[in-house]
């Protein structure tokens, strides 16, 4: 017999001893001997993933569905496995950002946003309120089991004893003291729950132990060890279809992925497992102890399972109580006490972080939000908001649990709670492609993360919770048979005509599909905001940013460090914000003086220190508020966007390259046609000269053949005909010295002589040269000079070449009597002039600059012939430009035509 | 001297981290495979092994072999580099 006083004894004093626990290790804490700091510690809190559900309801899992109950231990075990890529991922960004909840994280990955938190927070405490109730139920079911020890089948229907009596009630008044006590001790959650934290350790020792215990006595007590067991549950035939994967059914896929996904997404792993964490490196123990945790708590589920079903006959005890109810069918109260504490802590454990988890994003998330946006200027007036923020999670506790025993109270025997457990994993799946894509992608933004969770939390709804409420009649069952208005297709447990898994895989299946889908495709049409950005790139590339790139200040504004200190104190009080700012102080390794402008750095620090106390999203709003002029500076939106700030610093090189390319391709272009022009007259030039040579050679080459055939030729022809020779000798000859000159003056290889020479000297020695020649065509030949010139340097030969040159061009053209050429020397002021103009034909307007190329030959008007042999402007040009002159010509055709060349006067550079 | 020791520490350590990355996710994808329905369905017959059905020992003996392969594979890792304080502070 146990009596029901001990029972309350035990249990109390078992609470008691918890809240010691907690106490010893909060003042341990502070006195700076932190006793959590240990990777044991660490992977035996994360056990708290073991709930009463674990405790008591894997044995009834087992029994409808033998090995169907591992997928929950084996999907932990696999994430576990993954832990050192995605949960260190995790928790590094949490680390960094001062992540407090699942809300949080959420809401922070995409642009810090409001409404996604609060939707995050709104479906968790829909999901897992619930789940709350169960375990409270379970409680409450043990109790009133053990207490009609050992009448196994007089236990009355828990819900129907007075409230006073309920040991529901006075359990969850007492996990809200502890809750309110260690879990919301101060407001900086992401300073960990010390006390809270090893409670929870200890906690998971307890079940463990207790759940061996009975599986131990089970197993070698009643039976004679596994084989013993296995062999009596294989011949029975009710058991032998539980030894096979059958009764698993289709479920074993989704519920692995299901297990796995909750790991990171429901909010007391993500506390214990991340907002707890002491130490990264605590993660490296937890990989392997964790999942060895789970397998020691399964070891004896099937034992315990079989032999509850050979021991009693069908029907007669509650599956999930086997637990129970074997030490107590063998008389072993003490063993039967020891199973109650196991079930106990493991729904305590569970309640006390679920309730810290849910009021922090309450808080956080949800609360906090609407006071600043909607009563911000009643908020102002306060000095102290810390101990509001306090109270607002303490009231949170309070209700969460208030809730949590009502519905246990008021629902706690229908369908709709007894089938929460896994229900609220898949809701709590819902955040899974959030979270994994966030840390991963990039491209997930804001609204596809709100449309992806909205859409299958809705899917969830539907396919769960509704058809739960049906089976609770609360609707009409023909919503399950046969859909709502009789459409087969929205059947909830067979939506779309999907059938073959069970309604939790069912939902799972669709409501992941719709969350995914719809969080990728509104994503990839999406545009992101600037702070959606900057937080996908710090989310997903923590491992790059940490420690060094985070220094940019995000926020570009004015605001005095008093006035920040200001706000910090609101929110953390007093000494924590001092706390802070020395500890910047310290770190930066420099004074903060509160008149000075604070920094981006030290805006961001704040902001971190606040998100910690009140959220991501409740953060940015007071910063930006405080800050004046917040926005983000371009400069820093690149550096932060390492990546892509690469690429695009990358491709402007290259287009910067591509454009040099192009113009390096331009320029070889211009080249090739300057090459394939200068190719061009090269080939003019050798076919004119040669041309030129062959025209005067051949008649050379005819007159001396007639004067070697022709041997009695008279004397006066062949005199004529010597004559011809000799002057096609001669322009032969002058041809070729011209062909030279050219080549000499363009290669600048002619020999220079350079004098001082007296211009009018030489123009006068040039005409009397020629004067002979123009006589001879009578030509009137006039010059026009100044007494006195200045001399000119210059070589004196090529001079009086030049001037020659161009009296011979003007007496070539001029017509034969009534032609005249004028020569002039005119002084300017730095320059010698001189004009040789002519009365001649003139020369075409577009003539007149190609007249000075090689070869260019003007051809005279009525034979076509050509008239020089196109060298000596050219040459003319060479040697004036070599003198430093100019040369050029004026004319009208008709009108005859003036070349005119100057000259520069000695000193002339002294007076430029 | 000192110094050029820990240039040279770092990048191994990182190495050897690679390395633990590559094998605790070899070792996920290996137990995802071994308790995949199709793999366990080779172990679902009605036979006791030394008084165990096959598929409870096939279940448990693998996921046993797979947290010692972890155990293994964590504890004999270099210890991580990272310094506590660069990461609790926000590591602004």
């Amino acid at each position: 017999m146990l009596p029901g006083w001990l029972i309350v004894v035990t249990s109390f004093g078992y609470l008691s001893l918890l809240f010691a626990i907690a106490y010893f290790a909060d003042r341990r804490g502070r006195q700076g001997h932190p006793v959590v700091n240990n990777p044991t510690v660490y992977a035996l809190s994360i056990a708290v993933y073991c709930t009463a559900w674990t405790f008591y309801g894997s044995v009834g899992r087992a029994v409808s569905s033998g090995a169907g109950f591992l997928p929950i231990y084996l999907g932990p075990t696999l994430m576990f496995a993954l832990g050192w890529v995605v949960i260190r991922k995790i928790l590094r960004i949490s680390k960094v950002h001062r992540t407090t909840s699942i809300a949080d994280f959420i809401a922070s990955r995409y642009g810090k946003s409001h409404l996604l938190g609060g939707l995050v927070t709104i479906i968790a405490v829909v999901g897992i309120m619930p789940y709350i109730a169960l375990q409270l139920k379970a409680v409450a079911s043990s109790f009133t089991v053990v207490l009609h020890y050992p009448d196994l089948s007089g236990a009355a229907a828990v819900t129907s004893l007075s409230p006073l009596r309920d040991t529901a009630l006075w359990v969850a008044a007492l996990m809200a003291a502890f809750s309110i006590l260690f879990g919301t001790r101060h407001i900086d959650a992401t300073e960990h729950h010390q006390g809270m934290v090893l409670a929870i350790a200890f906690e998971s020792v307890v079940k463990l132990v207790a759940f061996t215990a009975v599986g131990l006595f089970v197993t070698y007590g009643i039976f004679d060890g596994f084989g013993d067991l296995f062999t009596q549950a294989a011949a029975d035939p009710r058991i032998a279809p539980l030894l096979t994967l059958a009764p698993a059914g289709n479920d074993w896929l989704p519920l692995t992925g299901l297990a796995m996904i909750t790991m990171v997404c429901l909010p007391r792993q993500f506390q214990v497992t991340v907002v707890e964490n002491v130490e990264e490196s605590h993660l490296n123990k937890a990989i392997w102890l964790f999942p060895l945790y789970l397998f020691l708590i399964n070891v004896f589920v099937l034992p315990i399972a079989f032999a509850g079903l050979l021991r009693f006959p069908l029907g007669t005890v509650d599956h999930d109580m086997f637990v129970l109810a074997l030490p107590m069918a063998e008389a072993s109260p003490g063993l039967a006490l020891l199973a109650f504490v196991g079930g106990l802590s493991a729904a305590t454990g569970m309640v006390i972080v679920e309730t810290v988890a849910l009021s922090t994003m309450l808080c956080n998330d949800l609360v906090m939000p609407m006071l600043l946006r909607f009563a911000w200027l009643h908020l102002a007036e306060h000095k102290d908001l810390s101990g509001l923020l306090l109270t607002i999670r303490r009231t949170a506790i309070i209700i969460i649990l208030a809730m949590g025993y009502l519905f246990f109270r008021f629902i706690g025997e229908s369908y709709a709670l007894v089938a929460i457990g896994l229900m609220s994993f898949a809701a709590a799946a819902q955040f899974g492609p959030a979270i994994i894509g966030g840390i991963y992608w990039k491209g997930g933004s804001r609204r596809g993360a709100l449309a992806g969770i909205s859409a299958g939390f809705l899917v969830w709804i539907y396919t769960l919770l509704l058809p739960s409420f049906a089976r609770s009649d609360w609707l009409p069952m023909s919503f399950i048979e046969s859909g709502p208005w009789g459409i087969e297709l929205l059947k909830p447990y067979a939506l779309l005509g999907l059938t073959g898994f069970s309604s939790v895989s069912h939902s799972l299946i669709w409501s992941l599909f719709f969350n995914v889908a719809i969080f990728v495709g509104v994503s990839l049409l999406d545009r992101q905001s600037t702070i959606e950005r900057i937080q996908a790139a710090l989310f997903v590339d923590i491992f790059r940013h940490a420690g060094s790139s985070t220094s940019t200040g995000l926020l570009h504004g004015r605001v005095s460090i008093g006035d920040l200190r200001a706000m910090a104190e609101r929110f953390l009080g007093r000494d924590r914000a001092r706390d802070a700012f020395s500890e910047y102080a310290r770190r930066r390794g420099r004074n903060i003086e509160p008149g000075g402008q604070a920094d981006g750095e030290l805006v961001q620090f704040v902001e971190r220190r606040l998100s910690g106390a009140i959220g991501a999203a409740s953060a940015r709003v007071m910063i930006a508020s405080t800050v004046k002029g917040e926005g983000v500076g371009f400069e820093e939106i690149m550096q932060i966007l390492d990546e892509t700030s690469q690429v695009l610093e990358y491709s402007r090189q290259l287009e910067q390259k591509s454009r040099e390319l192009e113009k390096a391709s331009g320029d070889l272009k211009a080249a090739n046609a300057r090459l394939t022009e200068l190719d061009r007259m090269k080939d003019d030039f050798l076919s004119t000269v040669t041309h030129e040579l062959r025209t005067p050679l051949t008649s050379i080459r005819s007159f001396s053949e007639i004067l070697h055939d022709s041997p009695d030729l008279e004397l006066g022809e062949r005199q004529q005909f010597l004559t011809i020779i000799i002057r096609e000798s001669e322009r032969l000859t002058r041809l070729i010295n011209q062909v030279l000159d050219l080549s000499r003056i363009e290669s600048g290889r002619m020999k220079w002589v350079m004098t001082e020479v007296d211009l009018v000297e030489v123009v006068e020695h040039a005409v009397a040269s020629m004067r002979h020649l123009f006589e001879e065509k009578q030509v009137g030949l006039k010059v026009f000079k100044p007494e006195v010139v200045p001399m000119v340097r210059a070589d004196r030969d090529q001079l009086i070449q030049l001037v020659i040159n161009l009296l011979s061009n003007a007496q070539k053209f001029v017509p034969s009597g009534t032609g005249e050429v004028a020569v002039e020397v005119t002084c300017g002021r730095n320059t010698l002039l001189v004009s040789v103009a002519d009365n001649g034909p003139g020369i075409p307007y577009h003539e007149q600059d190609k007249i000075f190329e090689r070869f260019h030959q003007v051809r005279s008007g009525k034979t076509g012939n050509p008239l020089g042999s196109g060298l000596g402007l050219a040459i003319c040009r060479g040697i004036v430009e070599h003198l430093g002159g100019r040369l050029w010509v004026e004319s009208t055709p008709g009108y005859g035509a003036t070349f005119f060349f100057s000259l520069p006067v000695i000193g002339a550079e002294a007076h430029a | 001297m000192a110094a050029h020791e820990t240039d040279q520490t770092e990048p191994m350590a990182q190495a050897a981290q690679g390395y633990l990355n590559d094998r605790l996710v070899a070792l996920a994808a290996l137990g995802a495979l071994l308790f995949h329905p199709l793999f366990v369905g080779l172990f679902d017959a009605p036979v006791l092994v030394m008084g165990i059905p096959l598929l409870f020992l096939y279940l448990f003996g693998v996921w046993v072999l797979l947290i010692i392969a972890l155990a293994v594979t964590t504890e004999t890792a270099p210890p991580a580099t990272i310094e506590r304080d660069d990461i609790g502070s926000g590591s602004f």
